[in-house]
């Protein structure tokens, strides 16, 4: 004799046999189903394949989802409970959804509205924002290291000091011997290269707090001057014919001569490598020229290296844009800001494959400089 | 998954490679992850791989859907995880839609999709206006719920030259005979295509005698679509 369960309960309830033959349904089953002989002929078409697999006789209860068929409405979404007795016997009670399932529904309407009413070109643009973020948040990564190897520079500078200052005196003493053999101008070079480490040093070591440009009139001539006695033997060594055409000595700029040099060798440096990264198939070429242009100096620098493409031009001067693997980005935006500083400003022409050309453009001094 | 001859997916997959269906797969994951970004990365992956637009909505799109349904049947996920995945399938195709497609010219018409009136699923019906629209047709969406006078009336107003009707669950499956019925007392004679992938089970009687028999197809999936308008349509000549 079979065990009979609780059948009062409140709730649809069906009682079945190993072929799913009703043998017993609750008053609720019966208002929501309709009158049945077989469990199978209340599931919906597309749902029976769920329930042979699911309903199999198995001792522990299962739980799945059906859609079932109900007097009111066909292919409603059901919760089976469905446990297997010992008997062979079969209890199945199905709870509705349907209003969790209006629930959802609602949450779809709201949904499809919002999806209407997205900017897919805001959307992408956000993306890229964030794309852009990441990069960002890696770069700052790669700051903070540096601002650690800074700390360690600056204690390593300060202790740079110390000597400089001696060979400087020692070179000065020199001097007096060397006038005999025509190479005073040597002794001046030393003085003046010693003189610009240490202002670097200085510079390097206030660098929280970056002095203003300390201005004076400069003639372009003795600009270009110093800038040959540096790199003559380094464009020697490389192979790069440096051209640096005569100027009009009255030509003069008001400017910071440290940082005005700064600006220059980062120049001749960036040209020297579009240079070495040409295939050897011509010789390299650095031209320096300056002229008057209005009331400002244009200083033109051209070489004959690997040029640049659209994309590097656009993001040329921009903090931490490189295209070498060991740059920091910061030359160029460097330079661009020390010239900004003194009023001036940069251009830039260049054609992949065959050169490119800077035009530093800054303000001319006639003679007398201002007194201010 | 068990590869059994009952799996749904592993039927529509057959001729495919293992490894497209194992990207449909992952790519049914990634929907039931609910992450629209992810979903729309990997259709742009897709594209830059060389996949066709046409495999993505006709192939990866409807079987990932298939695969997720068949998780259901194994009761391995629960139907609210089926409607995530397909509200992110509406992202995706409104996304297409938004970047690749120009929008409708409201002022014209050629073609109509609805879903059979109380048939909820309407992915299969985006789907077939996406693949109209990018065959350079004017194509408008009626939705679901879209009664059947109203349905006439629009058509009526019109006169698209494709009308296409959506039905999924087998239950109104009968319905689709009514509106061919009405399709029929039209004053002019659309191409009438009624889609879905139990159409099989569809058997259409006239009690009037068919409408033109040239002018009405049945098809099972949106490859049949896409391969008709690839091949076969050819637009009404205005009179």
């Amino acid at each position: 004799m079979a065990v009979c369960p609780d059948f009062s309960i409140p709730a649809p309830f069906f009682y079945v046999n190993t072929f799913y033959d009703i043998l017993y349904q609750s008053e609720d089953a019966k208002r929501i189903f309709g009158e049945h002989a077989n469990f199978f002929s209340l599931i919906d078409v597309e749902s029976r394949r769920k329930f042979q697999r699911l309903a199999e006789r198995r001792f522990e209860p299962q739980k799945f989802e059906l859609l079932l068929n109900t007097v009111q409405s066909p292919a409603m979404l059901f919760d089976i409970h469905l446990k297997w007795n010992r008997d062979n016997h079969c209890s199945i009670l199905c709870i509705e959804q349907s209003q969790r399932y209006q629930q959802i529904t609602e949450v779809l309407t709201r949904f499809t509205q919002r999806l209407g009413m997205t900017n897919y070109d805001l959307l992408r643009r956000k993306e890229e924002l964030e794309r852009l973020l990441a990069n960002l948040q890696q770069s700052n990564a790669q700051n903070d290291r540096l601002v650690e190897l800074g700390r360690i520079a600056a204690s390593i500078a300060h202790e740079i000091r110390n000597p400089l200052t001696s060979i400087r005196g020692l070179v000065q003493l020199l001097a007096p011997n060397l006038t005999s053999s025509a190479k005073l101008s040597y002794i001046d070079i030393i003085i003046s290269e010693i003189n610009r480490v240490n202002s670097i040093i200085t510079e390097f070591l206030k660098t929280a707090k970056p002095a203003p440009p300390l201005k004076e009139a400069i003639p372009v001539t003795d600009l270009f001057a110093e800038l040959e006695l540096l790199c003559h033997s380094e464009s020697l060594l490389q192979g790069i014919e440096l051209v640096i055409l005569p100027v009009d000595p009255s030509l003069m700029i008001y400017a910071d001569r440290l940082q005005m040099k700064q600006v220059l060798l980062n120049m001749l440096h960036n040209a020297m490598e579009a240079i070495s990264d040409l295939p050897n198939s011509r010789t390299g070429m650095i031209q320096f020229e300056a002229e008057r242009f209005g009331r400002y100096v244009q200083i033109r620098i051209e070489d004959n290296g690997v040029g640049m493409d659209e994309q590097t031009r656009t993001h040329l001067f921009s903090p931490f844009f490189t295209t070498k693997n060991s740059g920091t980005g910061l030359g160029l935006s460097t330079c661009y800001h020390i010239v900004e500083l003194h009023g001036g400003t940069i251009d830039v022409e260049s054609t992949p494959g065959h050169g490119t050309v800077f035009r530093i453009y800054l303000p001319t001094v006639d003679k007398k400089p201002e007194l201010s | 998954m068990n590869a059994t001859h009952n799996n749904r997916f592993f039927q529509a997959s057959l001729d495919l490679t293992d490894s497209i269906r194992m990207k449909i797969i992952q790519f049914a994951h990634i929907l039931l992850s609910g992450d629209e970004r992810k979903s729309w990365e990997f259709i742009e992956q897709q594209l830059v791989n060389g996949i066709h637009s046409t495999e993505i909505f006709c192939t990866y799109i409807p079987l990932a859907m298939t695969y997720i349904g068949e998780l259901w049947i194994e009761n391995a996920i629960s139907v609210v995880d089926e409607h995530i995945a397909s509200c992110v399938c509406d992202y995706l195709i409104m996304r297409y839609q938004a970047q690749y497609i120009t929008p409708p010219d409201q002022q014209n018409c050629q073609a109509v999709v609805a879903c059979v009136d109380g048939d909820p699923h309407e992915l299969g019906a985006k789907l077939a206006v996406l693949l109209l629209n990018r065959h350079g047709l004017q194509t408008h969406y009626l939705g679901v719920h879209c009664p059947l006078h109203h349905f006439l009336a629009f058509i009526s107003k019109w006169r698209p030259s494709i009308v296409a009707l959506s039905v999924t669950q087998s239950h109104h499956l009968k319905k689709v005979q009514d509106y061919l019925e009405a399709l029929q007392g039209l004053p002019y004679q659309p191409e009438i295509i009624v889609g879905g992938r139990l159409i099989h089970h569809l058997s259409y009687t006239s009690s009037k005698g068919a409408p033109n028999k040239q002018r009405l197809f049945f098809m099972q999936n949106l490859h049949e679509l896409a391969g008709w308008l690839e091949q076969d349509y050819l637009p009404i000549k205005p009179e």
